[in-house]
């Protein structure tokens, strides 16, 4: 079995997650996959099973913040500008460079044209974010405006 | 859901309630929520009230931090909060405090018909409006605008899309500031956000942005509703939507600039997303243009809504709009800043008024109001959930003497959208609607359910409160007979 990614938690207007990561990196790709999984309601091999477009190019995404809580916002925020100014949903997240004030990365995805959408996120929020720590274990929380 | 807030709530009436000054170090003002015993059981179980009493440690906040009866849990303000502060004393602009959809907003339409006569043609008239008006997430518009073209949309607003062919001079008048607010720069907007609202015109959203044929059920002001030309079983169409990815991302820059402000200007906020700066310091006065500019676009964007739905209109019923008398009874904003004079402690001050998921209600008299409305009070729309009721409400003396002029703004959310998701089901829902004479099409299943009735509160409730309270009064009362969802 693999292991859980994130899991949802309850907020009346807005959708929380709390992601889990062996490590950092870890952390910041399955936030990545959780807030594409709250966008798109299907697999893209369901929405789209004869794969009839290719993988899109890649992006670099090279972010700066002052701490890690930050970081995390500025790293979702740009995935979701990528989104829905150039109509990706991101699936590969290659990061190549990851410390508490800088992320550098190489993603991937497939047009949103192949995925069946569901909900619009409007915004990542500062309200309630933590990046924290546990016995050689990363976690992270945060709220989606919705 | 966690457990029921423990925080200091005291009753003052039936209908206000107070969270003293001293229940948190750093609030400068008391909370005062308007709610009655069985809204409150329902406020309780989030975390609202804490984040009313969090809005009240804002710089130059006068009065009270407010929470109206459909008050629940935001991401720093609570949705359903009234704020303001005092420009010359400091008072701060909070881009949390308007939202992430700049003036998302609501607007009330009239017709000729009764239901009677046009019940046998809801079907067509829903299955056009779906067909005819882009829904859904990321929807893009018919109607196409070049970049020099959006800036016009960003400083007129309302009047960019009239001068466009997209409606009348009547319509900006029945629009709150004429559906174009003075002092938007574009300027002061980033090519982010000019990029997100590219294309984005014209089209109405998702989530629980809504276009809905109603028939209304009940008339509770006679005369006002004989002047507004409103009467027992008579359509009306209603349009919820606001700035789309525009308006996020205005909101989304500023909330990180001005989080490099705020030691230089040394505030202290319990929360994040509550980021502020002085009305009048350069940042300020940035993000009130920026939030203008996205304000004008979402006037515009309910325009280019409301003249795509009256062409659905003249389609189905193979007549003009204006011989099917489809006047703009009046549209309003929810999400939004707003400075305004209003009487402090007796002397006039000039606010910078927050309205998050609340609505302004100027009563009788206001220089705000069109001349026909002078002497009733402000119109003041108020959107239930797609199974229940909808409102017309007056502004009152007594809003403006207590909310700055202010009331709630819709139903307010009970249950979270991931419990709606488990609790219903999309193709029950439906039926269920059917057999209430609702036709409901939305683009996705997803939004039917987490839109379910049952996520929120009885819009019945909310309304009675304010109308008991006196801070809006009923005029009457709409059920919806077709729904269109993103």
């Amino acid at each position: 079995m693999t292991k859980k990614k994130y899991e949802f938690i309850e907020h009346t207007a807005d959708i929380g997650i709390k992601v889990f990561g062996k490590d950092l990196d870890e952390l910041f790709i399955n936030a990545a996959t959780a807030m594409f999984d709250i966008i798109v309601s299907a697999k893209r091999s369901e929405a789209s099973p004869k794969g009839t477009t290719s993988p899109v190019k890649k992006f670099i995404i090279d972010k700066k913040a002052d701490n890690l809580e930050n970081l995390l916002v500025e790293w979702l925020g740009e995935l979701l500008f990528l989104y829905s100014t150039k109509n990706i949903v991101f699936d590969k997240f290659d990061i190549k460079e990851l410390d508490d004030n800088h992320i550098n990365a190489v993603i991937s995805g497939w047009p949103t044209q192949d995925y069946k959408i569901k909900t619009e996120i409007k915004a990542v929020t500062y309200h309630m974010l933590k990046v924290w720590q546990e016995k050689n274990h990363w976690f992270a929380q945060l709220i989606f405006d919705v | 859901m966690g457990k029921p807030w423990q925080g200091t709530l005291e009753k003052i009436d039936d209908f206000h309630w107070r969270i003293p000054k001293d229940y948190k170090p750093g609030m400068r003002v008391p909370g005062i929520i308007y709610a009655d015993e069985k809204l409150l059981k329902d406020i309780r179980n989030d975390e609202s009230l804490e984040q009313v009493a969090n809005v009240a440690f804002l710089p130059g906040i006068v009065n009270y931090s407010l929470g109206m009866p459909d008050i629940h849990w935001g991401y720093g303000f609570p949705i359903g909060g009234v704020a303001a502060t005092d420009i010359e004393e400091g008072g701060v602009v909070s881009p949390g405090g308007v939202g992430f959809d700049i003036n998302c907003g609501i607007r009330l339409v009239r017709t000729n018909f009764s239901f009677e006569e046009i019940k046998d043609k809801i079907q067509d008239l829903v299955t056009a409006l779906f067909q005819d008006v882009p829904s859904g997430v990321g929807s893009k518009g018919e109607i196409r605008v070049s970049a020099k073209e959006e800036r016009q949309i960003l400083i007129k607003g309302s009047r960019w899309a009239v001068e466009n062919g997209y409606g009348s001079e009547e319509d900006l008048v029945h629009t709150e500031e004429n559906g174009e607010m003075q002092g938007a720069d574009p300027d002061t907007v980033s090519d982010r956000a000019f990029e997100r609202g590219k294309a984005q015109s014209g089209t109405l959203g998702s989530g629980n942005h809504f276009m809905e044929v109603q028939v209304i059920d009940e008339i509770f002001d006679a005369d006002v509703s004989q002047r507004l030309n409103l009467f027992v079983g008579q359509v009306t169409l209603m349009i919820h939507s606001g700035s789309r990815g525009f308006g996020y991302q205005v909101c989304d820059d500023y909330i990180k600039k001005l989080m490099s402000a705020l030691n230089k200007y040394n505030i202290n906020i319990p929360d994040r997303q509550l980021v502020c700066a002085p009305v009048n310091s350069p940042e300020g006065k940035m993000y009130l243009s920026a939030m203008k500019c996205a304000a004008n676009y979402a006037w515009a964007n309910r325009q280019c809504l409301m003249y795509l739905a009256r062409r659905v209109f003249e389609k189905v019923f193979s007549k003009s709009f204006q011989a099917m008398g489809m006047n703009l009874i009046y549209d309003v904003a929810h999400n939004i800043a707003k400075i305004e004079k209003h009487k402090v402690n007796g002397k006039e001050k000039l606010l910078c008024v927050h309205r998050k998921g609340a609505t302004r209600a100027f009563g009788p008299g206001n220089p705000a109001l069109p001349a026909e409305y002078k002497d009733i009070g402000q119109p003041v729309i108020i959107p239930g959930d797609m199974g229940r009721n909808s409102f017309l409400l007056l502004g009152t003396q007594k809003a403006m003497d207590e909310t700055f002029g202010s009331t709630c703004h819709g139903a307010g959310r009970i249950k979270s959208r991931t419990q709606a998701t488990k609790d219903y089901s999309a193709g029950e829902l439906i039926k269920e609607l059917k057999s209430k004479g609702i036709i409901v099409m939305a683009s996705s299943r997803g939004t039917i359910t987490e839109e379910a009735p049952g996520a929120y509160k009885d819009v019945n409730d909310v309304v009675n409160v304010v109308h008991e309270a006196g801070i809006a009064r009923k005029v009457c009362r709409m059920r919806p007979v077709g729904v269109i969802k993103g």
